[in-house]
């Protein structure tokens, strides 16, 4: 699975916060950082993402944004947001195509499916 | 925050804490914030106390799970305190629930392995339990201060999904009937 994550946590009035690029954790991976042409949102709320599937194209981006209290995470074998504080954001851009399962890592029974189909 | 308001305490006292049956508590939204903010707190004691004492990779996790969320419940909780510029006010429930927590937690440092994994897993589950009835039949529906409600209303949803967690963890332990 090839991805690219670009963290970028936002405060409420959209100030940037805990600015944390994790792009470079995954530099082995023969990732790096840089914005996508097309963001799709997810949406965690009273623990659960929403929509629970979606499917993106080859090369966008999903962002998540997390409207609970408590801290969420986006994570699979070979991706993880990290921690997405009230208010905050997360975005991978997904260039390899197929199905990727995925959970939140502090509260398992939150889980959720992305569909990257292939660019012909 | 200024209306006062009957709390049928009794039922978390008495679930919670060892103390004698207590008669109905009046709570107003500054006990009841000063109330709710000591549940968080007793329970992220009872994790650090997990995260210490147990080995079992679900019972770590959950208490993980409870430090991280109950201290950003408490977090917003300060935030709003601070935003309205009030105090919570210390009261009778507070107090008990300060001190059926010195027992449960003397009790449950006296455990190890999987009697202490069980002890502190059963023990969540019925916490979350009696404190999410307090929060939603008495806590919301007696608060006057609207961000107060709010707040309670976004945290019960939080601590229903503790709940439920805490009953996976229950079940997954080898904790007999």
């Amino acid at each position: 699975m090839r991805f690219v994550t670009l963290r970028r946590p936002r405060g409420p009035g959209g100030a940037l916060r805990v600015a944390g690029l994790v792009a470079a954790l995954f530099n082995g991976m023969g990732v790096s950082a840089q914005e996508g042409p097309r963001e799709h949102v997810v949406d965690i709320r009273s623990f659960a993402f929403a929509p629970a599937t979606i499917t993106v194209r080859q090369g966008e981006t999903i962002a998540w944004l997390n409207h609970d209290i408590a801290p969420h995470t986006a994570t699979a074998n070979g991706f993880d947001t990290g921690a997405i504080a009230r208010d905050g954001t997360a975005s991978l851009r997904f260039e390899t195509p197929g199905r990727y399962a995925y959970r939140c890592a502090y509260h398992p029974r939150m889980t959720g499916e992305i569909v990257v189909e292939a660019i012909d | 925050m200024p209306r006062t308001t009957t709390i049928a305490a009794t039922a978390l006292v008495l679930a919670l804490t060892n103390a004698p049956a207590r008669s109905a508590e009046t709570l107003n939204d500054l006990e009841i914030a000063h109330a709710a903010y000591t549940a968080g707190s007793i329970d992220i004691r009872y994790a650090h106390l997990a995260m210490a004492l147990s080995q079992d990779e679900t019972v770590r996790d959950f208490a993980a799970t409870m430090i991280r969320d109950h201290a950003a419940v408490n977090d917003a909780a300060g935030a709003l305190v601070a935003k309205l510029e009030v105090t919570p006010k210390d009261n009778a429930l507070s107090r008990a629930l300060v001190e059926g927590a010195a027992a449960k937690l003397a009790e449950l440092r006296a455990l190890e392995g999987v009697a202490f994994d069980c002890a502190y897993a059963m023990n969540e589950l019925g916490y979350h339990q009696v404190v999410n009835q307090t929060v939603e039949g008495d806590f919301i529906p007696n608060a006057t201060v609207p961000e107060l409600k709010s707040l309670l209303a976004e945290a019960l949803v939080t601590f229903k999904a503790h709940e439920e967690h805490a009953a996976r963890m229950v079940a997954a332990l080898p904790c007999g009937s």
